[in-house]
């Protein structure tokens, strides 16, 4: 009995120690920690892929502050693939995950492994490919991808966007603007593609165009909120949202500069 | 003699405890975990903006990169004010487009534009001619929605717009002043003349 009363001893000092190194935790923090515990456990106890996966996408949302992690979200893609390798969109969702860390060759082979394996690819996995291309360098393939995109998904704006984005990069601005006019026909507000028909009517030498067009945009980007940078950007941190936007507006405020500078020198040297 | 360990048993609440402290204990290690997490997490995205070939910084969105939120890929509302048209909107940030007004003239840049004041003439070619003759009679006028022409020998003409027009006069016989009178877009009513006269006539005696 003597050693069992000691054994209770410690185990209510452990309690205390633990609670008091509990201490700095929010309970969102101790919710967390507990559902994780949670996806290990059931994971471990019942594997299956789709569970996997699933696990996987809650780790992975930008609409989750809380939960958003993706290196726990790439290992339950792992653990998915590890589990069943013919699982399409685990390799989307890794291709996401090495593209947000810059690592586009992995991000390459793991899109083109979803496209070959899944027979009836979402619009997505071309939109994914072009943007892995574009970040790439490799212009002309990424133009074939959104192509692609588009002519599955006529309507998205961040389509047009970044088709719009390697039209340009790959020196063909007119049809940049061509394809920005469309996407301007149905958001005429939308600071991103205000600011790439910017910059397609800049390389297009239509300056004055390019400076009303970026002063928009810097117009419309001010209003944008958090919420709207993640819906552009799923995929990314949302502690990171604010950051996202200042690189936006400062991106739009150096086109305004630049076509200012190039719309008032003609006229300084008008004698 | 038994030991104290024999003696030692799993009661229901010791259990609790052992649980109860793991929790903990994953809890505290996990939080550590997530923060060195975070701290070494990149994103090639978020600093992420392109220059074109003359310099110019391009951002470029990856809005429908996740297979499972296409829908949620909505452009983003903004409280604004916006053209289409003639029409005057405001979209509020719950995505509602209300119409504010139609415009009369023009909408741009999120405003009406009021139109601008009429311009226009009216000419007779010739000005002088002898009695009983005819000249011709031209007019036209900007920012005016139709316009007549009434002449006080009784000539009239009227069209419905201020494009230039050209009418031959019937026969004069006297001095004829023509007044060019046309209802203007800003509601005012543009006004102008012009007078052909007859070269009177000298009979030797």
């Amino acid at each position: 009995m003597k050693h069992s009363s000691s054994v209770e001893q410690f185990l209510i000092l452990t309690i205390i120690a633990s609670s008091a190194a509990m201490l700095p935790l929010t309970l969102s923090e101790i919710h967390l920690g507990a559902t994780r515990a949670w996806e290990n456990t059931v994971l471990s106890l019942n594997p299956s892929a789709e569970r996997a996966y699933a696990y996987g996408v809650v780790h992975f949302s930008s609409s989750q502050r809380d939960a958003y992690d993706i290196d726990r979200a790439e290992y339950f893609f792992r653990r998915a693939i590890a589990l069943n390798n013919r699982q399409p969109l685990a390799y989307h969702q890794l291709a996401r995950i090495a593209f947000l860390r810059g690592e586009f060759s992995q991000a390459m082979t793991y899109i083109n492994n979803e496209l070959f394996l899944n027979p009836e690819p979402s619009p997505s996995s071309y939109y994914m490919r072009g943007l892995i291309r574009g970040y790439m360098g490799d212009y002309p393939e990424a133009v074939t991808d959104y192509q692609m995109y588009l002519t599955r998904k006529p309507a998205n704006w961040a389509g047009f966007n970044d088709f719009a984005w390697v039209l340009v990069k790959d020196n063909r601005p007119a049809e940049a603007w061509e394809i920005v006019l469309h996407g301007l026909a149905s958001y005429p507000t939308n600071p991103w593609l205000l600011n790439t028909g910017a910059i397609a009517s800049y390389e297009l030498g239509e300056t004055e165009r390019a400076r009303s067009m970026a002063l928009d945009a810097a117009r419309f980007a001010l209003a944008l909120s958090e919420k709207d940078w993640l819906v552009a950007y799923p995929g990314n941190d949302p502690a990171v949202a604010q950051e996202g936007i200042s690189t936006l507006y400062t991106a739009i405020m150096q086109n305004i500069h630049r076509a200012s500078v190039v719309t008032a020198t003609p006229a300084t040297q008008t004698p | 003699m038994t030991s104290e360990y024999e003696n030692f048993s799993v009661t229901p609440i010791r259990f609790a405890s052992w649980i109860f402290i793991g929790v903990l204990v994953f809890l505290v290690a996990h939080n550590d975990m997530q923060k060195d997490s975070l701290s070494r997490r990149t994103d090639a995205e978020v600093k992420f903006s392109d220059t074109s070939s003359s310099g110019m910084s391009i951002v470029p969105a990856s809005c429908d990169s996740d297979p499972h939120y296409a829908g949620e890929c909505d452009p983003p509302c903004l409280l604004l004010n916006f053209c289409s048209g003639l029409q005057r909107w405001q979209r509020a940030t719950s995505c509602v487009e209300t119409l504010l007004e139609t415009c009369s003239y023009a909408c741009s840049a999120d405003a009406c534009i009021p139109p601008p004041p009429p311009t226009g003439n009216i000419t007779v070619t010739p000005d002088l001619i002898r009695k009983s003759a005819t000249t011709q009679v031209s007019w036209s006028a900007t920012d005016v929605s139709s316009c007549s022409v009434t002449g006080s020998n009784g000539d009239t003409w009227s069209v419905g717009s201020g494009t230039l027009t050209t009418q031959t006069s019937t026969t004069l016989t006297r001095t004829t002043e023509y007044v060019l009178t046309c209802p203007a877009l800003d509601g005012s009513t543009f006004r102008d003349t012009a007078t052909v006269t007859t070269a009177p006539e000298f009979r030797e005696r």
